[in-house]
């Protein structure tokens, strides 16, 4: 194809070849839909500067005419008066979220390895049996869950939740095709002949290869596990989770509407910010280059 | 890292081959998912299989059983009609579903993949849908919204979070300028599947977007230097790299759609696996347990082969970079 070179390039980089107006269409998509997504988000921003007789204008109203830090402080005060001291429930659900993540990304990730990179006997039987188990959620096992846990002596303490967190067949399936689709069996290759152990391998070739892959796992792992509320694995107060305290806020329906929305506001930004610093984590990796073919 | 941790056979005398070493590591790498996988589910799926084939009926402990074959089965059949109907209705709106939310994905994840300025703060805004979706703020958003209706003297049928924002502001809107009701409910419904779809096409947007983040620049470069248009590269280099997270988010979608809490098959399952039988024509609640029991597996057994189907049909299309 004869064409003309027009190479474009902006920051020291070539940028695809497209045209002006292509640019500014998307950019005005992208505009347009964002101000779209945004609106809920801002929406319950909004509810939780606004005071008592604002919330319940009818129609709701998209500014607020008085803000007020009002139901943040009404949200603490609540808090405060709960069972245990209310840094516990953050402790748990830290704790909880942190633990669950990083062993669900650990042991997804070298079982992936293997599945993927690894030819070994039995394989193949054992990953359809992963994959069938994706379809078992904690809706349909819940109550056999329940047995399982209190056999195993795990329940009414955190975890009840970690450790099927773990086992979160979605994160090896994920971790898998990442595996599969950008790593180059030649770079393993070579690592080996260099006398490169398994483990090795491992953790300084194939996961730094496939970073955007467990950034993604850290984010959907992270905003599941962050949102635990009440469970039926854990009854005393004492390991009862963030969500936990503040649905019960929340359950006390139109007077605390105020905490409430404060409470969503409060939840909300941790996710958020997660999800901003791994994504702003992500550089352009190397993944398949590095082999000359 | 101490090498000898993952290779104990180093030390014998007899050497192995690569092939048995790597066997070893390949098998210890698994070990500890797959001993999971089995002490987590192995007991449930042996526990709630049994349950599906016995009578429970006159035993308070739950430990003596009457084994009576496929009789729960066969009680699906003459109870739950509804039941079939619903996994069947949910397996036509799949066809359209995966499709669309496939390809607003990857668009999105394209679009979002370019340098340009804000780009993390658009993706963040993007993936908010899956955020808000979950826990106490999607309680509080159905709470406000169900308060809406109220007041407005309108009965919001798609109730659940993806109706927050249609339901709330567009249907009032429309309401207020008078259009007929017909009218609005057909322009209600519209907007509710798109924002069906976009709301949740967050997850699947990240795992498009990290598949396109270790696509190697360089190979975007030679296209520039061969003069491909972004349309072309698209199509040449972007489509088969990203073919293996299709796979992925096509069968994300499938257990997404179909696990939901808020999905009625699964309500209804698990209404009877309380021992509810409101609505049934079941007698007892132990009865209820062990038809629920039975339903879990036919469910199971039906999306699985709807997953088997979708990744038979992706795996013509999927490309890996592997050369043996």
């Amino acid at each position: 194809m004869q064409k003309e070179q027009k190479i474009r390039i902006r920051k020291h980089q070539v940028v695809l070849n497209r045209s002006a107006g292509g640019d500014g269409a998307i950019a005005f998509f992208l505009i347009i839909m964002g101000v779209f997504m945004f609106i809920p988000l801002y929406y319950v921003v909004i509810q939780s500067l606004k005071p008592l007789d604002e919330l319940w204008m009818f129609p709701p109203k998209f500014i607020v005419q008085h803000p007020t830090m009002q139901n943040f402080g009404d949200l603490f005060n609540l808090l405060s008066d709960s069972w245990v001291p209310f840094s516990r429930y953050i402790f748990n659900t830290v704790f909880i979220t942190f633990a669950g993540t990083f062993g669900n990304l650990f042991f997804s990730s070298i079982a992936a390895y293997a599945l993927a990179k690894i030819p070994f006997p039995g394989r193949r039987p054992i990953f359809t049996t992963i994959q069938s188990s994706l379809m078992f959620t904690s809706t349909v096992t819940s109550i056999a869950n329940f047995i399982t846990l209190s056999t195993l002596g795990l329940l009414d303490n955190p975890f009840a939740i970690i450790i099927p967190a773990w086992g979160s067949s979605m994160g090896l399936y994920l971790m898998k095709q990442f595996m599969e689709s950008s790593i180059s069996d030649d770079v393993l290759q070579s690592a080996r002949l260099d006398g490169c152990s398994e483990l090795k391998t491992f953790w300084s070739i194939a996961m730094p290869l496939v970073k955007p892959g467990w950034l993604t796992l850290i984010i959907y792992s992270f905003q599941g596990l962050w949102n635990t509320g009440s469970s039926i694995y854990i009854y005393s107060e004492q390991w009862k989770t963030l969500n936990y305290a503040i649905s019960q806020i929340t359950a006390g329906g139109i007077v605390r509407a105020g905490a409430s929305a404060a409470a969503s506001v409060i939840m909300m930004i941790v996710p958020i910010l997660v999800f901003i610093i791994s994504q702003s984590n992500i550089i352009e990796t190397m993944a398949s280059s590095g082999m000359k073919d | 890292m101490n090498s000898s941790n993952t290779l104990p056979v180093r030390k014998r005398k007899r050497r192995l081959s690569l092939t048995t070493k790597k066997a070893i590591s390949g098998w210890i790498f698994v070990l500890p998912f797959v001993l999971g996988i089995i002490m987590i589910y192995g007991p449930i799926v042996f526990k709630s299989i049994q349950i599906s084939f016995v009578s429970l009926e006159g035993t308070a402990s739950r430990e003596v059983k009457e084994f009576i074959g496929f009789d729960n089965y066969k009680r699906i059949f003459e109870e739950g009609a509804n039941f079939l109907e619903a996994i069947m209705n949910g397996i036509k709106s799949l066809v359209i579903q995966i499709p669309s939310i496939v390809i607003f994905s990857l668009f999105m994840a394209v679009i979002l993949n370019q340098k340009m300025a804000g780009r993390t703060l658009f993706r963040a805004i993007f993936f908010l849908p899956v955020i808000l979706s979950t826990g106490v703020i999607a309680a509080t958003d159905a709470s406000s919204n169900a308060l809406a209706n109220m007041e407005s003297g309108q009965v919001d049928t798609n109730t659940g979070e993806a109706g927050f924002m249609s339901s709330m502001d567009l249907a009032s809107m429309l309401g207020n300028i008078q259009m007929g009701s017909a009218l609005v409910d057909i322009v209600v419904g519209l907007v509710n599947d798109i924002f069906d779809i976009i709301s949740r096409s967050g997850v699947q947007m990240l795992i498009f977007l990290s598949g396109l983040q270790s696509i190697s620049p360089s190979i975007y470069e030679s296209c520039q230097m061969e003069g491909a248009s972004a349309w072309e590269t698209f199509w040449k280099i972007t489509l088969p790299m990203i073919s293996p997270m299709i796979l992925v988010n096509a069968i994300y979608t499938v257990i997404d759609a179909f696990t939901a809490p808020d999905n009625n098959v699964m309500g209804y399952v698990q209404k009877l696996l309380r021992g509810g039988t409101s609505g049934t024509a079941l007698g007892s609640p132990i009865e209820a347990v062990q038809v629920g029991h039975a339903m879990i597996w036919v469910y199971t057994a039906l999306v699985l082969v709807v997953i088997v189907l979708v990744a038979l049909i992706m795996k013509a299309f999927v490309f890996y970079q592997k050369r043996d």
